[in-house]
């Protein structure tokens, strides 16, 4: 059978020969699935203190799980305690310089028993980024410690805000985690969505790929060390946003600096502010019997039930929940009323994650202006005195869990 | 973009090598409408389904009443269609918001909640290869009886999103030709070149290039003289590199199957003149508008003022497929004018013979010029009206 006139070889294309071009194609592939593997087990962030705007999902540049458990690994070994700190922007040091981050602070306070690894994601929630990485290791660092913060009667569900998730579905589809029941039941209910179940199975193959290609951990290394084709908007134009990641430096402001001292409270986001910094105390309405603020029993009951399915039973006796006070120069400005009914929520806060099972400590209650670089934010001078408060906290755990003796 | 999503990738991967190893032409076929189908569900979502599945059947039997009658009101049915899901909001917006804002208030209420989210998936690509089949059954064409064989021809996967535009008297032979066909290397090894070359054109080209138009196209009237023809020029190659790699893609995806798709793109950069920058640039649709509008209107035999008149509303109406909006309409009606100049140039007393002989002796005048004309019409392809006149003028100093 011949085939039509139409089906005579294309111009275009006629001078490549099949066997060659194929083999040739296979090959390439093979060769950046193996650089990619390599890239997964490579640690290409020396001196890495933490996801700073480079390299985070702001600049457009998402760290993998591999990627994040190279640094564990090069940092840290299987028999020392891992302390991997997770959360928001607050502890992951926002207005902390290098160097003077609170999580440095904290390592070297704990001495070389343990080996602290920042994981802390700008706008992420306790259950993402660090804590899927902590929880992928728990076999290779079976004595691991995970610190995250939330503020005082802030539900906190399976999985955070959309752009940090990421970490968790490479993690989840990978079978990297606990089998947890609860987080199960979220998956099925957000596949119950017919857009939501698209974006999940794009999720899901595109894991698959990445389990042969490791196709993310190689861009990203590529992007790191030599040419960046991601986007974002670290350069002021082309060609600076093709320069390699590794070429802009962690260069998060000192709040203590003159310069940001007397920025740190504008007048004009004040009345946001202290719309936030009343948000706690709104959900009191009543005092008991005993003259104290009373919390509803179905916030109680909803709190409760979400802190409880945040992480799998046996991850959360590790897992160090820190409650942060805000800024005197907001909390000042609360009258007598609010101040107790928010004095309030931190106790039912704390009790509600002790009752689920949670090692949790508040802080920041006698910080000053000058520990803040703004409502919530700590200064070097603040993180420094988290530090001081946690590092305690850590080393009873850890005796606690049977870590150290 | 859907031809680079991980889903895409293992579905094309699954359509082929399946299809390559059904050893029946008949089993080939069913395999592939059911591929087509699951990904035209998948990508369009029941909603943008339901409505291509109407104009489809409707199409069909149309087809096979082979009634004159039938075929143009099935014609109709479509072009309704296509207003209706593309351009009801525009034509409200346009036609009767100057009159009554009320009334458009309502229309626009009323049509909005009577459509989909967003217009079906590829209803104008449906609705011109529906539209050719038709009027080439009305005019004695053999319609297609097999129904597998007319889903394929209406959802082939590769070209079902941004085409190539298929004519069926030249999809079908080369559908039967692959239905048979042994497996062929030459087929796999050029289709995955193709397919390669058009994913570089799209990531490495066309989203490079959309990065620096997106940073610098707010900062036009800032910039310097060679800064801004540099933004021109971008402008120009983002969108061949992403609508050629579309093309590339979705013919290289259809070779590797061993069917052939029709070119959409020929260097069109490449053109000395309008007439030929045309022929090489989304040369699909363009055969289609001179087939189905532009010779039915008369084309070029009832005297140059008709060819010219013709011209702009087949131009004219190639602006708005492209979008809703009027700057669309207008990027067609400026192309349309300079086709009509183009056409008609050379009949101009005195100017007209000298023009003509500066380009027969320097053709490099021709390029020029016509690369001008259709660069600067970028602008008002992607820019409101107002903006694109301003950043036209800024091109040339002109404050």
């Amino acid at each position: 059978m011949n085939p039509p006139d139409e089906h005579a070889p294309r111009a275009r294309f006629g001078w490549i020969r099949p066997a060659w071009f194929l083999a040739g194609l296979a090959l390439g592939l093979a060769g950046l699935a193996w650089l990619g593997y390599r890239s997964s087990r490579t640690d290409f962030h020396p001196g890495y203190v933490r996801i700073y705007q480079a390299i985070s999902p702001e600049t457009s540049y998402y760290p993998t799980l591999g990627e994040m458990e190279s640094i564990v690994r090069a940092k840290c070994r299987p028999g020392q305690v891992l302390v991997v700190v997770g959360g928001n922007s607050i502890l992951q040091g926002v207005w902390q310089p290098v160097g003077e981050v609170w999580s440095q602070r904290l390592q070297a306070l704990l001495g070389g028993h343990y080996c602290v690894v920042n994981f802390a994601f700008r706008g992420s929630s306790p259950t993402d980024g660090g804590a899927v990485v902590a929880e992928a290791l728990r076999k290779e660092f079976p004595h691991q410690i995970y610190i995250a913060d939330e503020a005082p009667l802030t539900g906190v569900g399976s999985w955070g805000p959309e752009s940090y998730r990421y970490v968790f579905w490479d993690a989840y589809f990978g079978g990297r985690l606990l089998p947890d029941a609860a987080r199960d039941a979220r998956v099925r209910e957000l596949e119950a969505d017919p857009a939501q179940r698209r974006a999940l199975r794009e999720l899901r193959i595109a894991d698959g790929f990445g389990r042969i290609f490791h196709q993310d951990d190689w861009w990203n290394q590529v992007c790191y060390r030599w040419l960046c084709t991601i986007p974002s908007d670290l350069g002021p134009a082309i060609p600076e946003l093709w320069r390699p990641r590794k070429d802009f430096a962690d260069q998060e402001p000192d709040a203590t600096d003159p310069v940001w001292l007397g920025r740190r409270y504008p007048d004009n986001v004040l009345a946001t502010e202290m719309q936030i910094e009343r948000s706690a105390a709104l959900f009191y309405h009543s005092r008991g019997p005993d003259g104290r603020w009373q919390l509803a029993e179905a916030t109680r009951q909803d709190l409760s039930s979400l802190f409880t399915a945040a992480f799998p039973a046996p991850l959360r006796a590790r897992t160090l929940m820190l409650i942060g006070y805000d800024s005197p120069y907001y909390r000042s400005r609360l009258d007598a009323d609010e101040a107790s009914r928010q004095e309030q929520a931190y106790e039912d806060t704390l009790r509600l994650w002790h009752e689920a099972g949670y090692p949790a400590i508040a802080y920041g209650r006698n910080f000053n202006e000058n520990d803040y670089g703004d409502r919530i934010h700590l200064s070097k001078l603040g993180g420094a005195k988290l530090a001081d408060a946690v590092a305690p906290a850590v080393r009873q755990l850890a005796q606690k869990l049977g870590y150290l003796p | 973009m859907i031809f680079t999503t991980y889903w895409f990738l293992l579905f094309a991967v699954v359509a082929i090598v399946v299809f390559r190893a059904l050893p029946w032409a008949a089993a080939r076929q069913g395999w592939l409408a059911l591929a087509c189908a699951v990904f035209h569900y998948h990508f369009a979502g029941p909603a943008g389904v339901k409505p291509i599945i109407v104009l489809m059947v409707l199409t069909y039997f149309a087809g096979l009443s082979r009634r004159r009658a039938a075929c143009v009101a099935a014609m109709v049915a479509c072009v309704i269609a296509l207003c209706f899901y593309k351009y009801s909001l525009f034509l409200i917006g346009s036609a009767v918001a100057p009159f009554s804002a009320g009334l458009a208030a309502s229309l626009a209420r009323l049509a909005t909640h009577a459509m989909p989210g967003a217009p079906p998936l590829g209803v104008s690509f449906f609705t011109f290869e529906f539209v050719h089949y038709l009027f080439e059954v009305r005019r004695g064409g053999e319609p297609i009886r097999n129904p597998v064989k007319f889903l394929l021809f209406a959802i082939f996967f590769p070209s079902l999103v941004a085409g190539p535009i298929k004519r069926y008297a030249q999809f079908l032979p080369s559908l039967e030709w692959a239905s048979r066909a042994p497996f062929s290397a030459d087929d796999l090894a050029q289709g995955l070149a193709r397919v390669g070359l058009g994913f570089a054109k799209k990531l490495l080209i066309a989203d490079q290039l959309t990065l620096y138009i997106d940073q610098n196209q707010p900062h036009f009237g800032e910039t310097g003289l060679f800064g801004r023809w540099l933004l021109l020029v971008a402008i120009a190659f983002r969108i061949l590199m992403d609508f050629s790699g579309y093309s590339d893609i979705a013919i290289g995806c259809a070779q590797i199957l061993g069917i052939r798709l029709p070119e959409n793109f020929a260097w069109p950069y490449g053109a000395r003149d309008l007439q030929q920058f045309w022929q090489r640039w989304h040369m699909s649709l363009t055969s289609w508008i001179r087939d189905y509008i532009y010779i039915p209107l008369g084309g070029s035999r009832r005297g140059w003022a008709r060819r010219v008149i013709n011209g702009l509303i087949a131009f004219g109406l190639c602006g708005l497929w492209h979008g809703a909006a009027r700057h669309y309409v207008l990027w067609g009606v400026y192309h349309g004018v300079g086709l009509g100049v183009c056409a008609t140039y050379e009949r101009w007393p005195v100017a007209g013979a000298a023009v003509s002989k500066v380009f027969r002796k320097e053709p490099l005048a021709g390029w020029v010029l016509t690369q001008l004309f259709s660069w600067m019409g970028w602008l008002l392809f992607f820019y409101p009206t107002a903006v694109a006149v301003r950043m036209a003028g800024q091109l040339f100093g002109v404050a």
